[in-house]
């Protein structure tokens, strides 16, 4: 039975496209944000490039998931003069990637343990939560932060990055690397008492470490 | 038995290999790149490299690089929010030159159709010039702070890098850690940690 299992995996195996399966983490693309992300997807490679499909699900925003970095401006903004103070946070609680890579040619991978890098590019889809953190001198335990949520998102932004590879055996790997990315959404307001009618990319680097199974290989 | 190589030799690996590569002498890179991790400030860098590869999988380096200072138009939005509108003063400082020497360990190494990508580590020290944005500070004339603006400090230096070549011609992607301890406005201790992503042309001399 196993035999035949086998026989039955190796034609799939040879019949389909190299196919590679991945899933590790990814960090928030904002500075305003900490929580981290589950990120899985397939490669597959088609005339010398790779093609990548991802996914990206995040568990749902409260104060804890959000950076020091906010905690710490809507504090200090409430030490200064002048203007009231919000900070935008954006977050994406779900994402579609697409994208394109380039491993510079790579032939094949040698055996035992091998490494090299890869170039991105592509696009991506995501449902976008807006809120807006404000002090709130109420709260008598942790930062004194309050979350207003403000409206949901769908929006589309570029994605470009590098990745490192580290095969150990040809079959499993590691690929770990950084993602420029973003969305289109409303520009920052940082005044509650103005109203956002502009339109921006809002991007930045995020950090990602994957381990990759080779199905080909297996 | 590939595993445990895998799982436990993983910085030593590249030397129970036999020669990868035909990268002996020197090399001249020349490159730029932005500090990723800085939430006030947009900062740009270029830099060069000069390193040797006594052996295909070690490489020692020298590594000169410049950040310019842009003036306001370094700061983000969220920096000019600050100052302008809440009249706050986040401790901002900025550093310019930097120079260091490291070590580079490459363990990973697979062949193109041309030639070969690699990956390594890095790990090194130098020193880094660093200017209090004094502006951002709302402290210009202030002489406690003008004590402490131009600083000279101590940095360590480490990261990873991947390189792609073909002939003698590479390009490199690398990822450094730079963290120094600063003081800022004479009175406050800073250690700061900027992660360089850093894309480079490398020609073989």
């Amino acid at each position: 039975m196993s035999f035949l299992l086998l026989l039955a995996w190796n034609g799939v195996a040879q019949a389909l496209p190299p196919l590679e399966i991945e899933a590790g983490y990814i960090g928030s693309y904002t500075s305003f944000v900490s929580a981290p992300a589950l990120r899985t997807g397939a490669r597959t490679e088609i005339g010398g490039l790779g093609l990548t499909g991802a996914v990206i699900v995040r568990s749902p925003l409260d104060t804890s998931g959000l950076a020091d970095l906010t905690h710490t401006l809507v504090a200090i903004a409430d030490q200064g003069s002048g203007t009231s103070f919000q900070q935008p946070v954006n977050f994406e609680s779900m994402a579609m990637q697409v994208l394109v890579d380039w491993d510079f040619g790579l032939e094949s991978r040698p055996p035992g343990i091998s490494g090299g890098m890869r170039v991105y590019g592509g696009a991506q889809y995501g449902i976008v939560q807006e809120y807006y953190a404000q002090y709130d001198g109420t709260i008598s335990s942790g930062p004194p932060t309050d979350l207003d949520k403000e409206g949901t998102n769908m929006a589309i932004g570029p994605v470009v990055g590098a990745a490192y590879d580290v095969w150990l055996d040809g079959m499993v790997g590691l690929n770990f690397g950084g993602l420029y990315r973003g969305y289109y959404l409303s520009a920052p307001q940082y005044d509650p008492d103005v109203a956002v009618t502009e339109h921006e990319l809002e991007a930045g680097w995020s950090l990602f470490a994957n381990l990759v199974f080779d199905l080909g290989a297996m | 038995m590939k595993w445990i190589r895998g799982v436990l030799g993983i910085g030593i690996a590249g030397f129970l290999g036999t020669a990868q590569a035909d990268e002996g002498g020197l090399h001249l890179g020349v490159g730029a790149g932005s500090v990723i991790n800085d939430p006030f400030l947009k900062r740009y860098i270029t830099q060069v490299t000069l390193d040797v590869r006594p052996k295909d999988h070690m490489v020692f380096e020298v590594v000169l690089g410049y950040s310019p200072d842009l003036g306001t138009s370094d700061w983000r939005p969220i920096t000019k929010q600050l100052i302008e509108e809440n009249h706050v003063s986040p401790d901002i400082s900025k550093f310019s030159l930097y120079g260091g020497i490291t070590g580079r360990v490459i363990p990973f190494w697979s062949p193109t159709k041309n030639g070969h990508n690699n990956l390594g580590f890095l790990w090194g020290v130098g020193m880094v010039q660093t200017e209090d944005d004094l502006e951002a500070l709302q402290a210009i004339g202030n002489e406690v702070a003008e004590a402490t603006q131009f600083e000279t400090h101590l940095m360590g230096m480490s990261g990873v890098m991947g390189e792609a070549w073909r002939g003698g011609h590479g390009l490199q992607m690398g990822f450094r850690l730079m963290t120094y301890i600063e003081t800022v406005n004479s009175t406050t201790l800073e250690m700061k940690a900027n992660r360089l992503l850093t894309l480079a042309y490398v020609k073989k001399l």
